[in-house]
């Protein structure tokens, strides 16, 4: 264990301690920035996402309430209201009509279904049998022949791709206004990985409503990204993405160049994953995951993503600044596997903040060449020092 | 004598169809040569280029898979611009797939804004055959639409048996080069490289413009 790692431990530890009445959110934020040890992560993600609140007094019973409420949404809308309603039927289109609801939410379950089944497909968890599934049960599944519904599999148990599939109807029906779109299935991933493998079995037993209620306060900050009507807007993903690439002629205007000037790289070509979802589909879970402590730990959430976006494409400027179009992207959509993320956290924290220089062009060509060889050094140094 | 017989043609062509009927699969047997149905979601649009033979000649097939979702489609305009084939694709086994296309081939021909809408190269793929047992659109059907449609060719494969893969790559690349060879400016909308780095209000003063 490295020494480096022992102390982080220490400092979200004495934030977290339990003669601390009350947890000072900027001290755990602060403690949380670079990563945070295994076992407090679980308590630290649902703080750093303002689900539990601060007076540790007041777990216990906010707790009990929030899982007995989530309880209750698994019941009004799986359990669903099988009530007869007279005089409606199947092919009454009226946005009353029970039917007309029941054929919209087929639609959005079969989205979903085909989602969450293909989640972290590298890894085996989500195909795994859950050792708590939801006590009223009764799956998330089609009631009908609709022909978008895959026929439901007979298994001894649920898996934990189906719990992931009823939090994010339950999302769907809640937030009509966002519903369920591609990727949230990416994102809520890591959330319930980490609150499901909480080795404390009490904490693990509620990863589910837990789960619910983390994605509701995750989404609450980034749903803009993913509604369509939004997009032109200044909250929208296009402006997102505009901003990005503006961040990245700012810091390195030569690789600016060469890559969206001369190479015509749009960041809807790569930038729109990255950003939407968090970076979850650029690395493996593990690595999603520390990187996600520092994200939730920003202060000024979630401006670090950008910066930390930055810092993959400048930890392979080398490659990128003589690539062709197809070289540029390829990589851009393919992360090179081994890239430390500490590593990236740090020299995202470190542009942001000015500790490293922003290669502006200068009035001499010679001088970009040396200021490129400046934050060559230090990425190297960066390398070096955290792989120790 | 054929007109740069040396030059090796770049081909652009983007899969476009409803969530899970296979786009990503399609492109990785074509590509790969493998199937495996544990893909993530594509989000945004995968990229990916091979080079093929076409009538003798080397080209460069430059492939964007795109999201299967709705909501994606405002981000297409970035796809589809200069596109020199479109591939249009359904499962077979789900005929809401099947009824979308037409909605697809629209909004591609909005965003992309090709000059000549009408001869625009679309090939149909109708994928997933191998689930014969669970078919729900006949080849009956499909072809009849095609026939509407300046008659698209269209092809029954299956991603996951390899079936007919490589002859409907064939035809898509016939059908792209025969498209390239036409015209440059088929895209008139096409903005202009400079415009692109001058005209951002938020650019930066290094601009080489001021």
């Amino acid at each position: 264990m490295s020494s480096r790692y022992v102390e982080r431990l220490t400092r979200v530890e004495e934030v977290l301690l339990l003669k601390k009445l009350k947890i000072d959110m900027k001290e755990l934020k602060h403690a949380c920035s670079y990563g945070i040890p295994d076992q407090l992560r679980p308590l630290g993600w649902r703080l750093l996402l303002n689900y539990l609140p601060t007076e540790r007094a007041v777990w216990k019973r906010f707790l009990e309430t929030q899982r007995e409420n989530y309880d209750a949404l698994v019941s009004q809308f799986i359990e669903g209201n099988d009530g007869e309603n007279e005089g409606d039927h199947p092919l009454n289109e009226s946005n009353s009509s029970e039917w007309k609801g029941f054929f919209d939410d087929n639609v959005t379950l079969a989205q979903i279904d085909k989602d969450v089944r293909r989640l972290c497909p590298e890894i085996q968890f989500f195909q795994q049998i859950t050792a708590f599934p939801h006590k009223l049960k009764n799956n998330v599944r089609c009631k009908s022949p609709n022909d978008v519904c895959a026929a439901a599999e007979v298994v001894e148990g649920e898996r934990q791709w189906q719990v992931l599939e009823r939090i994010l109807f339950i999302y769907s029906k809640l937030n009509p206004g966002v519903k369920y779109v591609q990727g949230m299935n990416e994102l809520i991933g890591p959330l319930y990985f980490v609150f499901a493998s909480d080795p404390d079995v009490e904490w693990a037993e509620f990863a589910e409503a837990d789960t619910f209620y983390c994605f509701q306060q995750m989404m609450a900050e980034i749903k803009d990204n993913f509604i369509k009507t939004l997009d032109d807007s200044q909250c929208g993903i296009e402006s997102t993405m505009r901003n990005f690439h503006d961040l990245l002629k700012s810091f390195d205007p030569l690789l600016h160049n060469h890559l969206v000037v001369k190479l015509q790289i749009q960041p809807q070509f790569y930038a729109f994953r990255w950003l939407s979802l968090m970076l979850s589909q650029e690395f493996a879970l593990p690595d999603v995951i520390t990187l996600w402590d520092s994200l939730f730990a920003d202060p000024c959430r979630f401006s670090l993503l950008s910066y930390v976006g930055l810092a993959m494409i400048e930890s392979q400027r080398d490659f990128l600044i003589n690539a062709t179009f197809a070289d540029a992207l390829r990589l851009l959509q393919n992360f090179p596997e081994g890239i430390d993320v500490g590593t990236l956290v740090c020299l995202a924290h470190d542009i942001r903040e000015g500790r490293v220089a922003s290669i502006k062009p200068p009035e001499e060509k010679k001088n970009i060449v040396a200021r490129a060889g400046n934050l060559k050094d230090k990425l190297r140094e960066f390398a070096g020092n955290l792989k120790r | 004598m054929s007109s740069a017989p040396h030059k090796k043609a770049l081909l652009k062509v983007i899969i476009l169809g409803d969530s899970g009927v296979g786009k990503t699969s399609l492109m990785n047997q074509f590509v790969d040569q493998r199937f495996s149905n544990q893909h993530k979601v594509t989000i945004g649009a995968d990229f990916i280029m091979k080079d093929m033979l076409v009538d003798g000649r080397l080209v460069t097939m430059q492939i964007w898979d795109t999201a299967g979702q709705e909501r994606f489609q405002s981000l297409g305009v970035a796809f589809y611009r200069g596109a020199d084939c479109c591939v249009l694709a359904y499962d077979v086994t789900n005929s809401t797939s099947f009824k979308n296309l037409d909605p697809w081939r629209d909004e591609f021909l909005i965003q992309a804004s090709p000059r000549d809408p009408e001869h625009f190269p679309f090939v149909l793929l109708g994928n997933k055959v191998d689930l014969a047992q669970d078919r729900a659109v006949s080849r009956k059907k499909a072809e009849a639409w095609c026939q509407t449609k300046t008659k698209m060719p269209y092809f029954e494969v299956s991603a996951k048996e390899a079936v007919n893969i490589d002859l409907a790559f064939q035809t898509i690349a016939r059908a792209a080069l025969a498209r390239e060879s036409q015209d440059t400016q088929d895209f008139p909308d096409f903005p202009a490289q400079v415009l692109l780095d001058c005209g951002n209000a938020k650019s930066s003063s290094f601009c080489s413009c001021q």
